[in-house]
């Protein structure tokens, strides 16, 4: 078993950069459209009643379910990434949709307090960005139904050439643990950056 | 249904002027397939949701009145399932249910609906247990009242995520769907039927607990 974890981690470590490169373009591509979304809404309140209705599907409609539907919309032969981008692409198009309402709702929020001039409860935005990629990096996994290879994708394979059940699950337990630690120190992280955002915000309020 | 279908195409084309195919709807042993598939969906929903509230009261419960050691261990159980992706404790249920049992789609309807709702439950049930923390003398109804954002959050979460269950192999719709269209030549318009149906799923889900939600609210107002 630890021969096998040993080839195995650096496999892990390059999937997991593939989550990280799906969350990164669907961040990209989230602030693009959903910041407009929200500064139309700011300047032109009436826009609101077609923006936000459209904001509400998107936050309503599952990633899942998209993704399969942006890949039977994506020709076959698209060059990207490489050459095995269709997948790729299909799931950073699919959570860059959970990414738009994302930051059009958030953006907005960020707005109406940079109007009512509280700049410190306006920058709590950076961290809500954070927790909102972080929640992507941890759904890209679904990118392993149509063949991307992250993380949860390359886990799969190994466990598959594993014949012992309890060798299987031991695999499973090892990466649990990795995504647990990655994922808890970065909620820490944010954790803390919002406190010292918050203790600032008193500080100047006295 | 054969008969239906094919009116259905001819009205089409008639008087909207569209071609629509529904060869899938002239086949009795798909049509099945398909009801199978919508029966599954609507368990899956059903279920996860259940679970998903089964989960976050049973954990919050837990970590607020259970002795020291236990909450320590139910906290770090919910760190994990806060910490962990879906996908990958959906494949680590798969493992587990097919190590224990001889796999089948109940068998994978069960693993999933357990680990939708342990994966949103372990959210939900911190979010109870942090509302209960903040003011120590409100009963639990009351602090499950105050998190009560949090809980609708996730249970919606729990039917978005329900689809995903098909990586585990649950026959659920859009798996059927799937395999039924995989030789169709118009594969957008099964897709974009599949998004519609899970959207009003989830936009059907999304009202029932906004009225649940105002229930409780004054239910709770009432007893206090």
């Amino acid at each position: 078993m630890i021969d096998t974890l040993r080839h195995f981690l650096p496999q892990l470590l390059a999937g997991f950069l593939v989550n990280l490169q799906v969350a990164g373009g669907a961040l990209a591509i989230g602030l693009v459209v959903g910041m407009p979304l929200a500064l139309l809404r700011q300047v032109a309140p009436r826009s609101g009643r077609i923006v936000w209705p459209c904001v509400r599907l998107m936050q309503a409609a599952p990633v899942y379910v998209v993704m399969f539907f942006v890949l039977s919309l994506l020709p076959r032969d698209l060059m990207l990434f490489g050459g095995h981008g269709i997948g790729l692409a299909a799931v950073i198009l699919a959570q860059s949709v959970y990414m738009t309402a994302y930051v059009a709702e958030n953006g907005y929020r960020a707005l109406v307090h940079l109007r009512r001039e509280e700049p410190e409860l306006a920058l709590l935005f950076l961290p809500n960005l954070l927790r909102g990629t972080l929640v992507v990096v941890m759904s890209s996994g679904f990118g392993a139904a149509i063949g991307v290879s992250e993380a949860v994708s390359v886990t799969m394979r190994e466990a598959e050439k594993l014949h012992a059940a309890g060798d299987r699950v031991l695999l499973f337990v090892v990466v649990i643990g990795f995504f647990v630690a990655v994922f808890s120190t970065a909620n820490a992280l944010i954790g803390r950056l919002v406190r010292h955002m918050m203790a600032k915000k008193l500080a100047v309020t006295g | 249904m054969a008969a239906q279908a094919t009116w259905l195409e001819d009205a089409a084309a008639e008087w909207l002027g569209i071609r629509i195919n529904l060869t899938l709807l002239k086949h009795e042993s798909a049509v099945r397939l398909l009801f199978e598939g919508v029966g599954y969906s609507l368990a899956l929903v059903v279920g996860a949701m259940l679970a998903t509230t089964a989960f976050a009261l049973g954990l919050a419960w837990l970590m607020s009145h259970g002795p020291r050691p236990l909450r320590r261990c139910i906290g770090l159980l919910s760190m994990l399932g806060q910490t962990s992706p879906l996908p990958l404790l959906l494949f680590f249920g798969y493992v587990v249910a097919g190590g224990i049992t001889q796999y089948s789609g109940p068998v994978a309807l069960i693993a999933a609906v357990v680990v939708i709702g342990f994966y949103n439950g372990a959210n939900a049930g911190r979010a109870i247990d942090d509302a209960y923390r903040v003011a120590p003398g409100r009963s639990f109804l009351g602090a499950v009242s105050a998190a009560g954002i949090q809980l609708v959050a996730f249970l919606i979460n729990a039917t978005k995520g329900s689809p995903a269950a098909g990586m585990i192999g649950v026959p659920e719709f859009l798996n059927v769907m799937t395999d039924l269209s995989a030789y169709s030549r118009d594969r957008v318009a099964v897709y974009l039927t599949l998004l519609v149906f899970y959207t009003g799923l989830v936009l059907a889900v999304i009202a029932l607990l906004a009225r649940l939600e105002a229930r409780l609210a004054e239910h709770v107002q009432r007893t206090q």
